[in-house]
């Protein structure tokens, strides 16, 4: 672990450093002037995509003058995790604190680039937050690497008059939903009544996290478990082959204009999508507005009332600031005051991941446009209480979602087995993380 | 003996063409030879997750040449140059010749016209011409729909390269045409008489001696053109998320390299990869001016 240790070296002494200058700076200021606010004033620098992310900022200095934030937006996906990479291999020029995608929890914290800020405060949050987001930012040892910001359960988002038409009004199982599928078809032959979006990596990983399966398990440091084709896995992907032979669903990717139209047009009726979409989702229907539902995910068994999740993200301090505590100040103030947390939902839509406000009437019954008047936030709260506690991302997500999304996409847009192109993203996974060191069990 | 006063101008005006030098080269350094040595450097390295940074030698090397997903790349910039780099250059040859011909009226707004797309940023015009491609939505579409034939699939397997050629020749048929053009009208004058006194048209003149004259032109145009082609990254990195089954990781060797740096973090192959590539766009430029070279006589 040469880089890890490098870093932590780096890290310590700079700390130890900056410690007795700061140190020295206080303890003069606090001497000399003691009403003083500027002399100790702390500097912290912040990454994040979030839109206007200054309110909130502002109203962390208001309430803490003895810091000054600085926001800078490094992109989102890979753009930020390669810049942030770099700025850790450099040894300067990472921020203090970070937003971190919860599937890159997992690499960020094995290349030691993430702070255990559970002494600076973050421990005693625990209960607040939801249960398996939780999971996602802290370890069994204790440690926490980041304050839990937003989540993505998922839910089918429909539209409701195409359904009504079909005659379809729930869908309990997945075999329910085969059948639904057919009968949307009967109802509009030119209709969809989904896409099955495979070149998408994040939505996979939610069908399959939905049904139980476990990917990737961290042994220690240098051993790793992978099994992207285990049997939950490969029930989803003979599932969806089948359906896909059947022409039941939609082949085309997600992400494009075309897609949006057709979502638009009914073309395809439902997008089966985390808590921020339905917000994402108005913003490019106009002709449908207004006609949306939601429904919780078809499940796989009575027994297994689970649901999946697609994206969030937590804020974490990062490993070797000379500011810890300020930053962990800061994060813990953005993840969890409940003002900023309520003006997160509510300006900018993130999938709120505190259970106080999950269970909060404003955020419940809060109605929009797009659902005609309606508000269907519980479906996607009820669905946020029922994710698998024990999923694990890899420590290569970047990576492993560009590989289920050539095999998977290709092979849904090629109408072959998606169980063989799970066997294939297997492979090719394994013998990247060997590549890169692990020793990888089955 | 000179004097002691001239010695020292003389010094300082050799120094001159230096100083003129110098802005080009810093920059020529900085920004061109050192990343490349850099890169050359991180080549022979492999940084991984666990065990850190080891010094590989060429494996890195052997490992890109090995590899199926970096030739594949190779393979479809190759048949796109094949394909695409002649008919571009045949459009923009035939667009000057009729430009610098008496046959068109309003010469100076055709020119611009041709030469507009070159003026579109080539993400811009990718993003266009996805959106026309668009395979429910697009206007190709909706014109097959109306007249009743069946819809283009040009983000297809087996339409995408094409699509994406038909973009590279729209955004570059007007800027290799000015080249053209500007060679053309460099061309005497006065042959265009006595090629008429001996009897020939204005199609034979065109052959038989404007052509000829501007070969050096041409050849310029397709050795960039052919290193353009390799380096094809922007239109297939913009139509990913349309066609995100046919256009893989692998599908150019920059996207390739890119990929290989930005999602999977492997530098130093990417490193490799790059250095590979440029190999690649050297011989065959080489390959190129030799044989373009022998094969057009007395006109190099």
């Amino acid at each position: 672990m040469k880089i890890v240790d490098g870093l932590s070296i780096l890290a310590a002494q700079r700390r130890s450093v900056l410690g007795l200058l700061g140190g020295g700076v206080v303890a003069a200021a606090a001497a000399a002037m003691p009403q003083s606010v500027a002399a100790d004033q702390v500097e912290i620098t912040m990454w994040s995509w979030v839109p206007n992310l200054q309110m909130q900022i502002d109203l962390f200095m208001e309430r803490n003058p003895d810091i000054k934030v600085e926001l800078v937006n490094a992109g989102q996906g890979g753009a930020q995790h390669m810049q942030f990479r770099n700025a850790l291999r450099a040894g300067r020029g990472a921020p203090d604190v970070i937003q971190i995608p919860l599937e890159m929890q997992a690499t960020f914290q094995l290349i030691g680039g993430l702070e255990d800020i559970g002494p600076l405060g973050a421990s005693e949050l625990q209960g607040d937050f939801v249960d398996w987001v939780w999971g996602q930012v802290s370890n069994e040892d204790g440690a926490v690497f980041g304050i839990p910001w937003d989540s993505g359960p998922m839910a089918i988002v429909y539209r409701g008059d195409l359904f009504d038409e079909a005659g379809i009004t729930e869908i309990p199982t997945w075999e329910d939903f085969r059948e639904a599928a057919a009968q949307f078809r009967e109802t509009h032959p030119d209709k969809y009544i989904t896409s099955a979006t495979f070149s998408s990596g994040g939505w996979s990983t939610g069908l399959f996290w939905q049904a139980g399966s476990r990917p990737f398990e961290v042994i220690d440091q240098t051993t790793i478990r992978i099994g992207v084709n285990d049997d939950a896995a490969r029930e989803v992907a003979q599932f969806w082959t089948e359906l896909l032979e059947a022409d039941l669903v939609d082949p085309q990717p997600a992400w494009n204009n075309d897609f949006y139209t057709s979502l638009d047009r009914g073309l395809i009726s439902s997008w089966i999508i985390a808590g921020w979409g339905p917000v994402f989702m108005e913003g490019f229907t106009s002709e449908s507005a207004g006609q949306w539902r939601a429904m919780p995910m078809p499940t796989w068994g009575e027994d297994n009332p689970a649901a999946g999740n697609w994206g969030g993200s937590s804020i974490a301090v990062v490993a070797g600031t000379p500011e810890a505590e300020a930053a962990a100040r800061l994060a813990i103030f953005l993840g969890h005051d409940q003002e900023a947390a309520t003006m997160f939902y509510e300006r900018q839509f993130l999938f709120p991941v505190l259970n106080s406000i999950l269970e909060s009437d404003t955020f419940v019954n809060a109605t929009m446009d797009f659902y005609g008047g309606q508000g269907f936030n519980h479906v996607f709260a009820e669905a946020s209480n029922t994710i698998d506690r024990d999923f694990q991302f890899s420590p290569f997500q970047d990576f492993v979602y560009e590989t289920l999304e050539s095999e998977l996409g290709g092979a849904a847009a090629n109408g072959t087995s998606l169980v063989d192109a799970l066997d294939r993203a297997q492979a090719t996974l394994a013998a990247f993380a060997r590549e890169q060191g692990f020793t990888v069990v089955d | 003996m000179p004097s002691p006063h001239r010695q020292r101008r003389s010094r300082l005006s050799g120094l001159v063409p230096y100083l003129f030098l110098a802005p080009f080269f810093v920059l020529f350094m900085t920004m061109l030879v050192l990343p490349m040595f850099y890169a050359f450097y991180l080549s022979l390295y492999q940084e991984r997750m666990v065990g850190g940074t080891i010094f590989v030698g060429i494996r890195n090397y052997r490992t890109a040449l090995g590899d199926p997903a970096f030739w594949e790349g190779v393979r479809n910039v190759a048949m796109f140059g094949i394909i695409q780099v002649p008919i571009m250059l045949g459009l923009a040859l035939v667009l000057a010749l009729i430009l610098d011909s008496t046959l068109i009226k309003a010469r100076s707004f055709f020119r611009t016209a041709f030469y507009l797309p070159y003026a579109v940023p080539t993400v811009i015009a990718a993003l266009v011409w996805g959106y026309l491609y668009g395979p429910n939505f697009g206007p190709f579409t909706q014109l097959a729909e109306m007249i009743g034939v069946a819809r283009p699939r040009f983000l297809s397997e087996s339409w995408i390269l094409w699509s994406i050629a038909n973009i590279v020749t729209w955004t570059f048929v007007g800027y290799n045409m000015v080249i053209l053009f500007a060679a053309l009208q460099a061309v005497p004058r006065d042959l265009e008489e006595a090629a008429s006194l001996d009897g020939a048209g204005p199609f034979q003149f065109a052959w038989h001696v404007k052509l000829p004259l501007i070969m050096p032109a041409l050849y310029l145009c397709a050795i960039f053109s052919i290193i353009g082609t390799f380096q094809l990254f922007n239109e297939p990195m913009i139509l990913r998320p349309m066609a995100s089954s046919v256009i893989g990781r692998n599908f150019t060797p920059n996207l390739y390299a890119y990929s290989l740096t930005f999602t999977s973090a492997q530098i130093n192959l990417a490193a490799a990869v790059s250095f590979i590539t440029a190999t690649i766009v050297g011989i065959v430029s080489f390959v190129f001016i030799r044989f373009a070279a022998r094969g057009s006589g007395p006109t190099t």
